[in-house]
């Protein structure tokens, strides 16, 4: 049970101890807390007990007659004990030696010990009668004097009791709490600031609950386990410094901005920066667009020196055996086939005049369609794909792992051909293929290095005969190394329309899909060299002009201000 | 019944002028940005992505997984019964990724895919470009061809070689030190690198930027293949309908 320090105590008690309390305040109390249903002395007494009595003075007593034996009332402890001051239960006669001092009258409830209680319950001692002590004749003056130092051996063994002041004229004194002239003259430092008083021994002890609720200065009835405090509040706020504040705010700025939609950038260049935009992409157009449309042949075709991984290629696809088996892994984004056709058509044209038997698979979606494309289209004018002499295997679903089992064992891999129902693996021109090392060549077709990556790291083992990639412009300068690896997982490179030109020369063709693109590449790339370093010598320029304007505040600064101030003044 | 006969010769002719008019539209991107290619762009991704869900629909989940459940259903069953149990466990494992609450059940069959391929990606590596390229490094380093060379009067041949080795270190430690980001604390003064690392990292920067611009010029030219392809097609468009040759 809890209540605040505002409330009533008693409101707070339960109803049963509320009732208790009502029932015992109703109850009719005997003087002197005498029980009714206590025998009558007269009737218990015998007679010649009570002529003994009253023949000799003395009074009816028993133990239930005293005041501090007599039977506790079974319900007395229900009410709150109200604070009393120990002074008013003396006895007369020590009230009378109290009084003689200034401060007779303060309480000393502050130093409730036991024999003081002890003392307060005895019977007054002037009703015991004493023994008379022989007294000697002194003189009037010798009397009077040893009355005053009697009465100041009487305050002496009652020193502990004397209070220090007098009641109401000074304020009452809350336990634990300094009075004024006291704290002035505290040493500073002295003391601890703190109260390191318990709990239950401060002012606000009343707090407790059970059936002690709303008494001070009392010890909890209660053990803590089975209080019912409201538990205390802690803060969730974290200590932070302002580095991690800093850094937290950084890391919500980036967080957000994540989050955030990007705006329209288009409409935040500036004028003159779309101009230029403008004029490099007309520069760029023109420069492409009147080769094409005069198509004309200026540009001389590379020598075969220049990259001898073409020749690489061509050397091996040369010497193919008719009707050898090879393996096409068209792994092409359809964003770059048009810049890699190139390449392909001139490559797979050897390789069909050589009457090698293809297969393709994929490890795209997209990879089917785009065989099927190139070879009805394209490669139409072969006889291959005229008569649709290929396997196209289809896709092959399941990424690096998928390839991997493929290349352990390519008859139980799953592939889009198979799925559908169909067995190419029953075709008469694969009873020599189980495995992939029984393919005379294979050849991946990569728009980006990173998937021509995967064959090369999953497979370099596995191809006695190597691995030749056919790949965009972008992914060559990434798959270059192989070609120099030791030992050598990659054999040969033909790519973008560099390498369709340089392999149709090296077929001996005069015309091809790479010779028709080579002098609008050749200008165009003429183009943005040009551009490129009129842009840096622009940039250039802007900058010397800029240092230069900052060198010359800098040496007028100190000039023109003296002039400014005369000016102003 | 009416039935409809499409010429493909036209219908050809149709899907020529539809691509040559979407081609110019993503090349009006070159000058400015503009709704119109927006909406172009976001037909190229509706289309690659519904085009790929059909793909994997068709090729992948009727055929090695619905058919063959009905093959079982049917009573004639063309896969094991061991091997589809273990397909349809795996897969219904993985559908609880859908689910916020049951999601700890596809865990496992994430961690197996995620692990295969951690493995077979760290062991390709390993064997198929770590290991040859160290021995590209070193090969340049073989005394027994400088010798040959000596021998055989070769003398600049010999240079060369002793020229490409210097290079191909320099470039190989400057590059690695670049990225070697370890740093000494000395006092209260910032943690800084080593004098000597610090050295090799500016002349690192020199290989990288090389190496960056390499990997730029062959974007660029890419790009200026497939920019010179598109227009080429336009031009061959406008050849066929204008019958120009």
């Amino acid at each position: 049970m809890t209540y605040h320090s505002g409330q009533d105590p008693e409101e707070s008690l339960p109803d049963w101890l509320k009732a208790l309390r009502k029932r015992q305040s109703q109850e009719p109390t005997s003087p002197e807390g005498e029980d009714s249903s206590a025998p009558e002395p007269d009737e218990e007494e015998p007679d010649w007990l009570r002529d003994i009595r009253q023949r000799y003075g003395f009074p009816e007593s028993g133990p239930e007659t005293d005041s501090h034996q007599k039977p506790e009332n079974a319900l007395s402890d229900t009410q709150p004990i109200i604070p009393s001051r120990a002074v008013e239960t003396r006895p007369n006669h020590e009230r009378e030696v109290f009084s003689q001092g200034p401060m007779a009258e303060e309480p000393i409830e502050d130093t409730p010990e036991q024999p003081s209680q002890e003392w307060i319950n005895e019977e007054p001692a002037a009703e015991v009668p004493q023994p008379e002590s022989p007294r000697r004749e002194f003189p009037d003056w010798l009397e009077e004097l040893g009355e005053v130092e009697g009465t100041a051996i009487k305050e002496d063994e009652l020193a502990p009791h004397i209070p220090a002041f007098t009641e109401g004229t000074e304020p009452e004194l809350i336990p634990g709490v300094l009075p004024s002239w006291l704290e002035a003259i505290r040493p500073g430092g002295a003391f601890p600031q703190e109260d390191t008083r318990s709990e239950e021994m401060l002012p606000s002890a009343e707090k407790i609950g059970g059936p002690l609720a709303g008494l001070s200065g009392v010890l909890p009835a209660e053990p803590d386990a089975i209080q019912s405090f409201k538990p205390p509040v802690y803060s969730a706020r974290l200590e932070v410094t302002d580095s991690q504040s800093q850094h937290a705010a950084a890391f919500k700025k980036m967080l957000e901005e994540e989050g955030k939609p990007k705006g329209d950038q288009g409409h935040q260049v500036a004028l003159p920066i779309r101009l230029i935009n403008t004029l490099i992409g007309t520069a760029i157009f023109v420069a492409v667009l009147v080769p094409l449309l005069s198509q004309s042949q200026l540009a001389p075709r590379p020598e075969p020196d220049l990259l001898p991984e073409n020749a690489a290629v061509f050397n091996r696809i040369d010497v193919l055996p008719s009707e050898a088996p090879v393996l096409i892994g068209l792994d092409l984004q359809p964003a770059l086939y048009g810049e890699t056709k190139a390449a392909i058509t001139a490559v797979i044209n050897h390789l069909l005049e050589r009457q090698a038997r293809l297969v393709f698979i994929s490890t795209q979606p997209t990879g089917p369609g785009i065989v099927e494309r190139l070879l009805q289209e394209e490669l139409a004018n072969q006889p291959a794909g005229a008569e649709g002499n290929y396997t196209n295997l289809g896709y092959l679903s399941g990424g690096m792992a998928a390839l991997r089992s493929f290349f352990s064992d390519p008859r139980s891999a799953t592939v889009s051909m198979s799925a559908l129902g169909l067995n190419p693996w029953t075709s008469p021109a694969f009873d020599s293929i189980d495995s992939v090392s029984d393919f005379a060549l294979v050849l991946v077709v990569s728009s980006n290095a990173d998937d021509a990556r995967i064959w090369i790291e999953q497979g370099a083992s596995e191809f006695p005969n190597g691995l030749i990639a056919i790949t965009s412009a972008q992914a060559a300068p990434l798959l270059r190394p192989y070609l120099q690896g030791v030992p050598q997982t990659l054999q040969g490179i033909v790519s973008g329309v560099q390498g369709a030109v340089l392999y149709e020369r090296l077929r001996s063709q005069e015309v091809g899909g790479g010779r028709d693109l080579w002098d609008a590449y050749s200008f165009g790339l003429g183009a943005i060299l040009l551009l490129i370093l009129l842009g840096g010598l622009s940039g250039r320029l802007t900058h010397m002009r800029l240092e230069r304007t900052a060198t010359k505040i800098t040496y007028t600064e100190p000039e023109t201000k003296p002039a400014g101030d005369q000016l102003g003044n | 019944m009416i039935s409809l006969e499409i010429n493909p010769e036209l219908l050809a002719q149709i899907g020529l002028v539809i691509a040559a008019v979407l081609t110019l539209i993503t090349l009006s991107y070159a000058f400015r940005d503009n709704p119109i290619f927006r909406g172009v762009l976001y037909l190229f991704v509706g289309v690659a992505a519904g085009y790929t869900a059909a793909i994997a629909v068709q090729d992948v989940v009727l055929p090695q997984l619905a058919y063959p459940i009905l093959d079982q259903l049917a009573g004639t069953p063309t896969k094991d019964v061991l091997d589809l149990a273990v397909r349809v466990g795996l897969t219904t494992l993985l559908l609880t990724k859908l689910s916020a609450r049951a999601t700890r059940l596809g865990s496992p069959v994430t961690a197996l895919l995620v692990g295969v391929g951690a493995a077979l990606a760290i062991g390709g590596a390993i064997q198929g470009t770590l290991i040859p390229q160290v021995g590209a490094a070193a090969g340049f380093f073989d005394v027994g061809t400088f010798d040959l060379a000596l021998q055989g009067g070769y003398y600049g041949e010999g240079i060369q070689i002793i020229f490409e080795g210097i290079i191909l270190l320099l470039a190989t430690t400057s590059t690695l030190a670049y990225f070697h980001f370890g740093a000494q604390s000395r006092g209260k003064q910032e943690p800084q690198r080593n004098i000597f690392i610090d050295a090799l990292a500016r002349l690192g920067t020199v290989f990288i930027a090389i190496a960056l611009a390499t990997l730029f010029t062959g974007v660029l030219q890419a790009t200026l293949g497939a920019l010179i392809e598109r227009v080429s097609f336009l031009r061959d468009v406008v050849n066929s309908l204008f019958g120009l040759q």
